[in-house]
């Protein structure tokens, strides 16, 4: 589905991410760990195409798209949920929707697309008509998480879908992660989490970053038994 | 009754500002290109101007497009300054370019609205001016269509407020970036053939509405298109009571001072947006 051979990324000078190969097989939930300023967005942004890999090879569902722009990706099924949730504030909550909504490539009615995102996300019908930035910091995550299911994507990247919120409301975004999942065997998953625990309970496999570099990969129970690696790299 | 006009005139220059946070000091030189393009579609087949108003609206559409993803694309990575500089070069080579073209006399458009004047109750009112002010009044209801309710218009508006989010929604910002400098020129060049038959038409004619526009959208907050049509009926409302009262040249000075009274007290505008 997913596959990365030795990526960089720079900003600048500064190299940002390090010869990163890893490889994500369809329908999996794969999470990435790691500290703050480890590369983890830089991770996520590069494979949806905001940001260049300056070498090495993208390729997804079989095709080299190490060169397209964001936006065919995104049309091709690769969808991210940005990190700070990166709602428009100035639309309402129905035309952030629409806005993604425009782009599929399925051509599925609108009305129908909505109804199913309202349906995972109730509160999100009931505000559809305010703006998204007076929406609460929980809801604008519903909101994010319904623009990019409103584009039915193949590929799901979650950038830490749980920063800032508080514990409740962090369950009930996992909840509806675990709803978006029901029905949807083919849906493949990548989440960046900060909260390891959380993250492990979540995903089957994971890779933990450290400085640009892939430093320790394996299954989620691997992952969470190793003592030494979680000491190390973690922080737990 | 020209406040609707200076809302059109002023609202290509918002809508370019907030999708490419750039101020386009061309605008006023795409004005005078709608107006001369309606003088010369008169002088050729004598109908009436307001018919000119699509044809201006495609030159400059076009125009648009063609400057902003030939050129200012180009330079676009190296942020503001250098796309600011190309639109100063752009305007000072439009009014060249018309000079060469046109010669630097006033021109009138020969035929022109009847000039009957008509009365509503005890208001009297000029035709022209009428029939300006219902077209601007349908274009900016076309254009709340556009933005509101078509999937470009709201491309465009997620493109304004975050264009990589935009692009995470399967948005082509370059293309969106493009139509909307080409909508915002071919607004100036309608409003430029609204005006038409009312001014003397000269090559750096642009240069005395860019600074009444300008007024017109820092007064109703950059970037804000509800606000451009506000500040459009604002400013026409301050210049038709001054010409009461003072000279015309006294009302532009007195349009100088608020620009200048907006940016130092009000820089976001009269109307703050309303989310908290
Ligand atoms: N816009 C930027 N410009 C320059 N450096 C950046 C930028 N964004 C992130 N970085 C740097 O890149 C590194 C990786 O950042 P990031 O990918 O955001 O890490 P993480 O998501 O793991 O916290 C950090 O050292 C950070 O300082
Ligand atoms: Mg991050």
């Amino acid at each position: 589905m997913l596959e990365l051979e030795s990526v960089d990324a720079y900003y600048g000078t500064l190299k940002v991410l390090d010869s990163i190969t890893m490889k994500v097989d369809k329908g999996e939930s794969v999470t990435i760990l790691g500290p703050n300023g480890m590369g983890k967005t830089t991770l996520l942004r590069t494979i949806v195409g905001l940001m260049p890999a300056r070498s090495g090879r993208i390729k997804y569902k079989g095709k080299d798209i190490t060169q397209w722009p964001a936006h065919r990706r995104v049309r091709e099924g690769i969808s991210l949920v940005p990190e700070g949730r990166r709602v428009f504030p100035y639309l309402s909550v129905e035309k952030n929707l629409l806005v993604a909504a425009g782009t599929t490539s399925g051509g599925r009615r609108e009305e129908d697309s909505l109804e199913t995102v309202y349906s995972i996300f109730p509160d999100l019908k009931a505000k559809r008509k305010d703006l998204a930035g007076n929406l609460s910091g929980g809801q604008q995550q519903m909101l994010a998480l319904g623009r990019s299911l409103i584009q039915s994507p193949s590929l799901l990247m979650l950038d830490e879908p749980s920063l800032g919120l508080a514990p409740i409301v962090v369950k009930s975004v996992y909840q509806a992660i675990r709803k978006i999942r029901e029905g949807r065997e083919e849906l493949t998953l990548v989440v960046v989490e900060q909260n390891v625990r959380v993250a492990l309970e979540n995903a089957s496999r994971g890779y933990v970053m450290q400085h640009g570099r892939v430093v320790a990969a394996g299954t989620s129970e691997e992952l969470m038994n190793d003592s030494k690696l979680k000491e190390r790299y973690l922080g737990v | 009754m020209l406040g609707g006009v200076y809302g059109v005139m002023s609202v290509g220059l918002t809508l370019i500002f907030g999708v490419l946070r750039i101020p386009n000091f061309a605008h006023g030189e795409f004005l005078m290109l709608g107006m001369y393009v309606t003088y010369w579609f008169v002088v050729f087949t004598h109908l009436n101007p307001v018919f000119s108003i699509a044809v201006s609206a495609a030159v400059l559409f076009v125009l648009g497009y063609f400057f902003q993803s030939q050129l200012l694309s180009r330079v676009s990575r190296q942020g503001e300054v250098p796309q600011i500089f190309l639109t100063v070069a752009l305007s000072i080579f439009l009014s060249n370019a018309a000079e060469i073209l046109w010669g630097s006399n006033y021109r009138i458009v020969p035929v022109s609205y009847t000039s009957t004047t008509f009365h509503i109750g005890l208001v009297s009112v000029y035709a022209p001016n009428a029939i300006i002010f219902a077209f601007s009044l349908f274009l900016a209801g076309l254009l709340w269509f556009l933005l509101n309710k078509t999937h470009t218009g709201l491309a465009i508006q997620a493109t304004a407020q975050d264009p990589e989010a935009a692009q995470l929604m399967g948005t082509d910002i370059k293309k969106v970036t493009a139509v909307s400098f080409a909508l915002g020129a071919a607004l100036a060049a309608v409003a430029g053939s609204l005006l038409a038959p009312l001014y003397p038409i000269f090559p750096t004619v642009g240069s005395y509405f860019i600074l009444l526009m300008f007024t017109i959208v820092v007064l109703g907050g950059l970037g804000d298109v509800k606000g451009a049509f506000v500040g459009g009926t604002l400013i026409s409302v301050v210049l038709s009571v001054s010409s009461i009262f003072v000279t015309e040249d006294l009302g532009f000075a007195l349009v100088f001072i608020m620009f200048i009274l907006i940016l130092v007290l009000a820089p976001q505008g009269l109307f703050g947006k309303t989310v908290k």
